[in-house]
């Protein structure tokens, strides 16, 4: 089946190219393209459909190779995709090479259509290093298709030709978590995209931030704690979306769960990374009163997990990185503000628990279609 | 030594006098909110007056996350720095600190405030409750600076957000930040509209990028199919999926479920087959496939 749909493919590349000529062809007036003062509007867009058509059906063209991230360190995942390759019928596979070395396994043909496979940056000096990706035959491993870095590729996006780059090998990637948040009874996070060159181009760098509130006993033992026993407005809809003791930190009335999002409601700045870069903002003052404990509570704590999340842009689905943070007030303690400590960072997806609570919330607010996944050929 | 020309030429009494001086005038900024002026005061103001008049609504209870404040004002702009020195010191106002949303009101919207929470008594007697809820604060830098604040339990906000609505009924951004506000809090307007969505048949038409603001702009023409008239004010909720969101809402759905669903207000009834157009602008920057769910609602109540 995938064999007669490359067949086709095929045929209407062939086809493309013939109407690329045709077009080409009758522009020419003794050899020479007309000059564009005597372009109509009609003639000039008939000649960017045949250079388009042209570059798309070349094969020298057409065959896009890109991976993301554009650098990293030693041991990093770097993803190979591509697309426009035309694979003939005999079985072939295809092969990546970081530093004109073999880096990941072979990648089956038919499976998995074009190119994508992760390759791990080997323990190589800090500098710039070639990727490439070769279509073979299996039957003789001859060499049927190649791209690599500082060969060029057309498609649809702005400039139209792209020139794939090097892979930059460094000794450190910047921590986009900084400044680190000051102690006091505020919590002020940055992500900070700005050359952290693994944060892929996004252009809504977003927070969701997940809390799980505890009560703590006078033996120290603790408990799970319901909104409706603290005494939370909106504590039925609250409670309804929590699962293992967990749930999405928002405001009734919030139409997405980003921290940082589009609703008036929302604290904070979106970040960007792109050829400018903007950090992501948020800031939260958990507080409680002392009629927010149950009797048999002496201190409330909040556990939060914070990931960065790219919620649109190339990148849009992938999680950036995690940051830890608790914040505790005990009853009878002066004002309703308690204090926050913690700040652990990492660039892991987030926990179990964060993936459970964010799913409960997507599905009790309608948000399940709405919550961007990735791209796809983008691997993870 | 000049420890010793100190105790020497000052007597202690006259440093103990300096020293409660100084700690007056520190003291004095918070010492001032328990010495506002009276309810009447501001009752008292002139239209011109209560130009200059900026309103602020602080949440100070529980919470996780922080809920943004409101501030409303007809001066140029609302000054969020004028309401500081009149802080009081058992109560948190780390919220005005997260972010305030602010609206215009015109001194006519202000003078209806004033008059209609003129008969709220728990509200005017100012003061603070031991159930600490919302702040409502007035400063009046054109006056004086007189201030007033009273920080009120739940049951007395919902009272005061009644009386908002009622002076903001006309003015629909001003209605949008109260519902913000009012959302998270439950002082929303306890009726409810009832779902006309059977009723109507709903097309749409035009719809083209706008290359100056770069988003979809389109007509939702709503066309009441059944016999009977539909009440207003009318509401189209407009669900969306993926990246794609109503510029132009009204607000966000809160009473009705799904709550957080963006709506767009119609005020008009729409007799029976007549039909009413709606514009609608979309964000779609990653350029997806736009496919609405609709709801349209009918009556008075919150959305």
């Amino acid at each position: 089946m995938s064999r007669l749909v490359f067949g086709k493919r095929l045929v209407v590349l062939g086809v493309s190219r013939v109407l690329a000529f045709v077009i080409l062809a009758r522009l020419r007036k003794g050899g020479v393209i007309v000059k564009f003062s005597a372009f109509s509007g009609r003639s000039l867009f008939t000649i960017v459909l045949g250079i388009v058509l042209f570059s798309a059906s070349t094969p020298a063209f057409s065959q896009k190779m890109v991976f993301s991230p554009s650098c990293g360190v030693p041991g990093a995942k770097v993803c190979v995709t591509g697309s426009g390759w035309a694979e003939p019928s005999p079985v072939c596979y295809y092969r990546f090479y970081f530093n004109n070395a073999v880096a990941a396994t072979d990648q089956p043909d038919g499976l998995f259509g074009p190119p994508h496979s992760n390759i791990t940056v080997p323990a190589v000096a800090p500098g710039s290093y070639p990727i490439k990706v070769d279509l073979r035959l299996s039957s003789d491993n001859s060499l049927l298709q190649s791209k690599q870095s500082g060969d060029s590729f057309f498609d649809f996006t702005f400039p139209f030709f792209h020139t794939i780059p090097d892979f930059k090998v460094v000794s450190s990637v910047a921590d986009p978590w900084n400044p680190l948040p000051p102690a006091g009874s505020t919590i002020n996070i940055t992500f900070d995209p700005k050359n952290v060159c693994d944060v892929t181009p996004c252009s809504k760098i977003t927070f969701i931030q997940v809390r799980q509130p505890v009560g703590v006993k006078a033996d120290n033992t603790t408990r799970a704690l319901t909104f409706a026993e603290q005494g939370f407005n909106n504590a039925a809809t609250l409670d309804a979306d929590v699962i293992n003791g967990r749930l999405v930190d928002y405001i009734v009335g919030e139409t997405d769960p980003y921290y940082n999002g589009d609703d008036a409601s929302d604290i904070g700045q979106q970040g960007v990374q792109d050829s400018t870069t903007t950090a992501a903002t948020m800031n939260d003052t958990p507080k409680r009163s002392d009629s927010a404990y149950p009797a048999d509570i002496v201190k409330i704590r909040l556990n939060f997990e914070v990931a960065g999340f790219c919620a649109a842009g190339d990148d849009k689905g992938k999680y950036l990185g995690r940051l830890f943070w608790t914040w505790e007030r005990a009853k009878g303690a002066a004002g309703l503000t308690g204090t926050i400590s913690g700040f652990p960072t990492d660039r892991q997806p987030p926990s179990q628990g964060f993936i459970d609570a964010v799913t409960k919330w997507n599905t009790n607010h309608g948000f399940t279609n709405k919550f961007p996944l990735p791209t796809p050929g983008v691997c993870f | 030594m000049l420890r010793e020309m100190v105790s020497h030429r000052i007597p202690n009494t006259l440093l103990m006098g300096i020293t409660a001086g100084l700690l007056c005038c520190i003291i004095a900024p918070d010492a001032k909110g328990q010495t506002c002026s009276p309810y009447s005061d501001f009752k008292a103001m002139s239209l011109s007056e209560l130009a200059t008049l900026q309103i602020k609504l602080t949440y100070v209870g529980i919470q996780d996350k922080g809920i943004p404040s409101v501030g409303f004002t007809s001066s140029p702009s609302f000054d969020a720095s004028l309401f500081v020195p009149f802080r009081r010191p058992n109560v948190d106002y780390s919220n005005d600190n997260a972010k305030i949303n602010r609206f215009t009101a015109s001194a006519q919207e202000l003078q209806a405030v004033i008059n209609n929470v003129a008969t709220l008594s728990n509200v005017t007697a100012g003061g603070v409750d031991p159930n600490q809820f919302l702040s409502f604060a007035m400063v009046n830098p054109g006056v004086g600076g007189k201030c007033f604040e009273a920080v009120l339990n739940d049951v007395n906000t919902a009272a005061l957000f009644a009386q908002l609505r009622l002076a903001f009924q006309n003015n629909p951004t001003g209605l949008k930040r109260l519902n913000d506000l009012g959302c998270p809090l439950t002082v929303l307007d306890p009726a409810r509209p009832s779902d006309a969505t059977a009723q109507v048949a709903t097309s749409f038409s035009g719809f083209r990028v706008n290359r100056t603001t770069g988003r979809f702009v389109g007509v939702a023409t709503l066309m009441n199919k059944s016999t009977s008239a539909i009440g207003g004010p009318i509401s189209l909720v407009v669900n969306l999926t993926g990246n794609v969101r109503l510029f132009n809402a009204s607000g966000t759905t809160c009473g009705i479920l799904p709550a957080g669903v963006s709506y767009i207000d119609v005020p008009n009834a729409l007799a029976a087959g007549a039909s009413i157009p709606i514009t609608l602008e979309i964000n779609n920057p990653d350029s997806e496939v736009i496919t609405p769910s609709l709801k349209v609602l009918s009556g008075v109540g919150a959305r």
